[in-house]
């Protein structure tokens, strides 16, 4: 389906005189066929000729430029990574023979040169001072031994001081517990670790591990005692010679102090040793070549200084039983965080209770400065105010019991204020709200929404209601909510007021006249007859007095029709 | 200022007011030389609020009385309380007190003046008022003017006081025409409860002579 096809069914008749030329070019078009396009789609563009050139020429035309550009020329050269190699290198570089063999080129050091570091690691010194240090090493630990022992058998004196009483019998298990701990605590064959064992992370895990275990101490302090013991004997048994050390150094130089391919490569004689005995001997060999250097890093020689083996040890085993852990372990220590979470929260709550309760309990602080009134002329300041409050208040119950007997005398059919000394029906009464008030804090309400800056009229209503007057002070004020009744804005005489009961015709209001008359009510003779004292409250009742003569009238009237029927039906009895 | 125009729908305030008329007997040394011989009675005619506390003056503007035509001035204005104008005359008119409430938008005053109409009262009009031994008449008529839907201004300046307060008791017992007292609504109340108990019952007893005759039509019906 064409283009025109579709002209066709909603009968649209679109350039006649052009098809022709258009019939003759289609053919051509469809000899070269479209690429990236349905046949039935292009036909659809029908007679507007498509803006982009749809042919796939323009992918041709970048080969062609890449042909016309002349390559850059590549050189095999030989090349010498290291210059004391004695092996020959080719590598292909860019750039033409002449400008790499000329003397510049050839004088530059290898490219890839930079990137081949060493590390410093210092050489080990002559086998005397190799003597000396190991002595003094091995004395430095016999102080610290000793201090051990010291400190053990102190300890083991206080122990006992307090056990003298208990049985024997736990001692002996006791010491049965520790020799259990001893077999326990050999240290095991670490397995081959997969992080950076470099010297650097070593130090630091080192320090890090100080700073760990520095909380456990005490609890371990026997434990690593007995750590040291073991040590001690090893290091009897298994003593480092000069060869040995320098056998060492050389594997930490070769495998760039790469520990667990040193430990891996180290086989001396007939001597056993464990990964952290040859960083023992590496770092604290190390420390004291540094030392005896003049130019040397302090800073460098504390790290050093810091590698302890026993924490060594007990950190790697820490980090086998975490890794050992069975799912069934891990969930129940996730469990143990989440309930120990748990009971934190449960107390940080009843911390905030127990103290919210003693404010309570407390006696009521003063949110407002007691300054003023530490001053004895602030004190009678305050005793005046309190004064003047309570006479206010007796004063208006004076009033109302003035109003109340007034009342009393004139036989006032208005019920008598409640009385004050029921204090909280007083106190109910003024917290109610008549409906005229809730109609304007309505009111209110919503001059706020519409105009925030309402504010002179908003003070008068805000002021009246602050007031909380009772139904019978809002009559005193001459205020009255109409509800829903309908007004005429403006001012009227009260008397003039358009009552319901006067929307009569004028015969009616005459009836009603003469009704109130045959009833001995005064009506000053006038048809306009309206009360003495035109008030809101007679006006009502004023009205609600001419609805019932209405009223009457029309009962009166019913009853006169059916009398004159009964009259015509007599009379018409009577006729038959 | 459109805030203070803006008019408080579906509430009233009223404040009572009394107007009317004192008017005594002329004496001849009250006459003075320009006093038309003619002339029998001296008379007052004013309007005021009923509580004496209380200041219309922001309110009104003035008060007209539109006295008979035959007085020259007619037209008597009076600016500031009180509102009264005194004369002297020998026959009994329909005088016209205006209120004239001050304009302007500015002040949130938009109240129409205001008519009220008072029948001049010279000689004794009330068969069942004693006679006074000094011969004055007094012809006050208790009113109030409602102020229906009043705009925001006009409801600030009346709620000030409590406007409405009607005494308990008369000021002087002599006045007992020329002062109107809380008590008296309440009376007129009650007298009005029995005119609407009179009128209640006699529809009670209309209505049941209107069923009477309906029996009476249905018996004749069959």
């Amino acid at each position: 389906m064409s283009a025109n096809d579709i002209l066709d069914v909603l009968n649209i008749q679109r350039d006649e005189l052009k098809q022709p030329p258009k019939k003759k070019l289609k053919p051509t078009a469809d000899s070269n066929p479209r690429l990236g396009m349905a046949r039935e789609l292009y036909n659809l563009i029908g007679p507007n000729t498509p803006p982009v050139n749809l042919s796939s020429s323009a992918y041709n035309t970048n080969t062609k430029d890449r042909f016309k550009s002349k390559p850059s020329p590549w050189t095999r050269i030989e090349f010498k990574p290291r210059k004391d190699l004695k092996v020959n290198f080719n590598h292909w570089v860019k750039g033409s023979r002449e400008l790499l063999e000329s003397e510049e080129e050839t004088k530059k050091p290898y490219f890839f040169e930079k990137f081949n570091v060493k590390l410093d690691i210092p050489e080990l010194v002559d086998e005397e001072t190799f003597d000396l240090f190991m002595k003094e090493i091995e004395e430095h630990e016999k102080e610290v031994q000793a201090i051990l022992a010291q400190r053990r058998e102190e300890k083991e004196q206080a122990r006992k001081r307090e056990r003298e009483e208990s049985a024997k019998l736990k001692e002996t298990e006791k010491s049965s517990d520790n020799k259990l701990h001893q077999v326990k605590k050999e240290p095991a064959e670490v397995p081959k670790e997969s992080q950076g064992d470099d010297k650097k992370s070593d130090e630091e895990d080192s320090s890090n591990e100080k700073s760990e275990t520095k909380e456990h101490q005490d609890e371990k302090k026997e434990d690593q005692e007995k750590e040291s013991e073991d040590e001690q004997k090893s290091e009897l048994g298994q003593k480092w010679s000069y060869d040995e050390t320098k056998y060492l150094f050389e594997l930490c130089s070769a495998f760039e102090l790469k520990w667990p391919i040193v430990y891996d490569r180290y086989n001396w004689h007939t001597t056993s040793r464990t990964l952290e005995d040859l960083k023992e001997q590496f770092y604290r060999i190390c420390a004291k070549i540094f030392e005896s250097q003049e130019n040397s890093n302090p800073a460098l020689i504390e790290s050093l200084k810091v590698f302890s083996k026993s924490r060594e040890i007990e950190r790697k085993n820490y980090l086998e039983n975490l890794l050992k852990r069975t799912p069934a372990e891990i969930a129940e220590e996730e469990s143990l965080v989440i309930e120990a979470r748990r009971f934190e929260l449960a107390a940080k709550k009843m911390l905030l209770e127990r103290s919210h309760l003693l404010t309570l309990l407390d006696s009521p602080q003063t949110t407002q400065p007691i300054q003023q009134y530490q001053s004895s002329q602030g004190l009678t300041n305050l005793y005046n105010n309190l004064m003047i409050i309570d006479k206010h208040q007796k004063k208006r119950q004076l009033q109302q019991q003035q109003h109340r007997s007034i009342g009393s005398l004139n036989q006032d059919p208005v019920p008598p204020p409640i009385p004050i000394a029921a204090s909280s029906s007083f106190k109910k009464d003024r917290s109610f709200q008549t409906h005229l008030q809730q109609y304007l804090s309505g009111l209110l309400k919503q001059n706020q929404i519409v105009n925030p800056s309402v504010k002179q009229e908003a003070n008068t209503i805000q002021q009246l209601l602050a007031k909380r007057l009772t139904q019978k002070e809002e009559e005193a004020y001459g205020l009255f909510f109409h509800g829903t009744e309908k007004l005429t804005p403006g001012v009227i005489l009260r008397s003039s007021q358009k009552l319901p009961g006067l929307q009569q015709k004028q015969s009616v209001l005459k009836s009603v006249n003469s009704v109130l008359h045959e009833l001995d009510i005064p009506t000053a003779g006038g048809t306009s007859w309206k009360p003495i004292m035109p008030t809101r409250k007679t006006m009502t009742k004023y009205d609600e007095l001419i609805r019932s003569v209405v009223a009457l009238l029309d009962v009166k009237k019913g009853k006169d029709k059916l009398e004159a029927e009964i009259r015509l039906i007599k009379s018409q009895r009577g006729l038959q | 200022m459109s805030s203070n125009t803006k008019r408080i729908k579906f509430v009233s305030i009223s404040v009572p007011v009394i107007y009317g008329n004192n008017a005594v007997r002329l004496s001849p040394e009250k006459r003075k030389p320009n006093t038309p011989p003619d002339h029998t009675h001296e008379w007052t005619v004013f309007f005021k609020p009923v509580l004496n506390n209380i200041d219309l003056t922001p309110l009104i503007k003035k008060v007209t009385f539109k006295l008979h035509e035959t007085y020259e001035n007619a037209v008597r204005s009076v600016e500031k309380p009180p509102y009264q104008v005194t004369e002297t005359g020998w026959g009994e008119f329909e005088i016209i007190i205006k209120i004239h409430f001050h304009t302007g938008l500015e002040l949130g005053i938009s109240e129409k003046n205001f008519q009220i109409f008072h029948g001049l009262k010279l000689h004794p009009f009330n068969p069942q008022q004693p006679l006074k031994e000094n011969g004055e008449v007094n012809s006050i008529l208790y009113d109030e003017l409602v102020f229906q839907e009043p705009t925001e201004k006009v409801f600030e300046m009346l709620t000030r006081k409590p406007v409405n307060l009607l005494p308990y008791s008369l000021s002087n017992p002599n006045n007992r025409d020329q002062e109107f007292i809380r008590t008296d609504e309440t009376d007129e109340l009650a007298r009005l409860e029995v005119y609407i108990k009179k009128i209640k019952d006699e529809i009670e007893h209309q209505h049941n002579g209107y069923k009477d005759l309906e029996q009476e039509k249905l018996a004749l019906l069959q």
